[in-house]
């Protein structure tokens, strides 16, 4: 099993969960975890906790909201603090990258999985698609 | 030209780089600390935080004290960034005319107390806080321009 921890700003790891569960249904094992109030030390440990607390994992993948913030730079800190585990860490974390780690975790080996995270978050920015601003 | 030396625990990130960058015109920053200014590997990770446009650098304490005129007599509009009080105290110590620290973000974990939600102290830290405070450098707490400043020393006070 692959896991999948969210490490975002304010309530955004909880939103994109509940959101993505609205699409497909329960998704399980996705820890949320919000930088909101928390030292960057609290921050770093509740992912390593995160990645260690269960046994029979393949990898960790941690989704972070925004590169260069707290939240990825902790992300990055506990993966190198080595859980046991493999980790990998994405950033600019989305609703499509999070639909489709639903669908592929358990099709592909960890590497792959990480890598196409990266992609399919980045397939999910489009456009701009420009309108005249209405009318005829 | 140094216009903020902030006290922040999260180093370079969104407030810094979005909201103060963008209120003070800033284009560099500067972080203070050893244990950092020691580890390539952290040195990295705290610099690639540093939005396109701007530099960053990472020094040791006696290597700020070393350049803190140059970074005041110099054109670049700089931020001056410490993790922890103590560094903040380290700095002031060696001789430095610091005259006021603004304080953003010190967050809560085990042994600190709340003074505002983005400040909590423990003991240690509020006798380095109150050290500077009778040392006579203001310690404004303000994480983000838009809100308005609060006075530490006063809420500290002798409590």
């Amino acid at each position: 099993m692959i896991r999948a921890v969210l490490v975002c700003h304010g309530e955004l790891s909880a939103a994109l969960l509940t959101s993505a569960e609205e699409i497909v249904g329960h998704i399980p094992d996705v820890v949320c975890i919000s930088n909101r109030g928390k030292s960057p030390e609290i921050v770093r440990q509740e992912i390593i906790h995160a990645a260690g607390e269960s046994a029979g994992l393949s990898g960790v993948l941690v989704m972070a909201d925004l590169f260069g913030s707290s939240c990825w730079r902790c992300a990055m800190e506990a993966a190198r603090a080595r859980t046991g585990v493999p980790m990998a860490v994405v950033t600019g974390v989305n609703l499509g990258m999070l639909l489709s780690f639903s669908q592929k975790r358990d099709i592909m080996d960890f590497p792959t999985l990480a890598s196409t995270m990266a992609e399919d978050g980045r397939r999910g920015i489009n456009g701009p698609a420009f309108s005249s601003g209405g009318g005829t | 030209m140094i216009l903020l030396v902030r006290v922040d625990e999260r180093l370079i990130h969104g407030q810094v780089t979005v909201a103060w960058r963008g209120a003070l015109d800033l284009d560099t920053f500067a972080v203070v600390d050893d244990e950092l200014a020691g580890s390539d590997w952290e040195k990295d990770l705290v610099l690639a935080a540093a939005p396109d446009g701007t530099a960053a650098e990472i020094v040791t304490v006696a290597d700020a004290v070393r350049l803190w005129s140059d970074w005041k007599a110099d054109a670049r509009r700089r931020m001056v960034l410490v993790q922890s009080f103590a560094s903040a105290r380290s700095i002031f110590a060696s001789g430095v005319d610091l005259e006021s620290l603004n304080v953003g973000g010190l967050h809560k974990r085990e042994g600190r107390k709340e003074f505002l939600p983005y400040v909590w102290l423990d003991s240690a830290e509020m006798e380095t806080c109150r050290y500077l405070c009778r040392s006579g450098v203001t310690l404004e707490a303000q994480n983000v321009p838009a809100t308005s400043g609060v006075n530490l020393c006063a809420r500290i006070g002798d409590s």
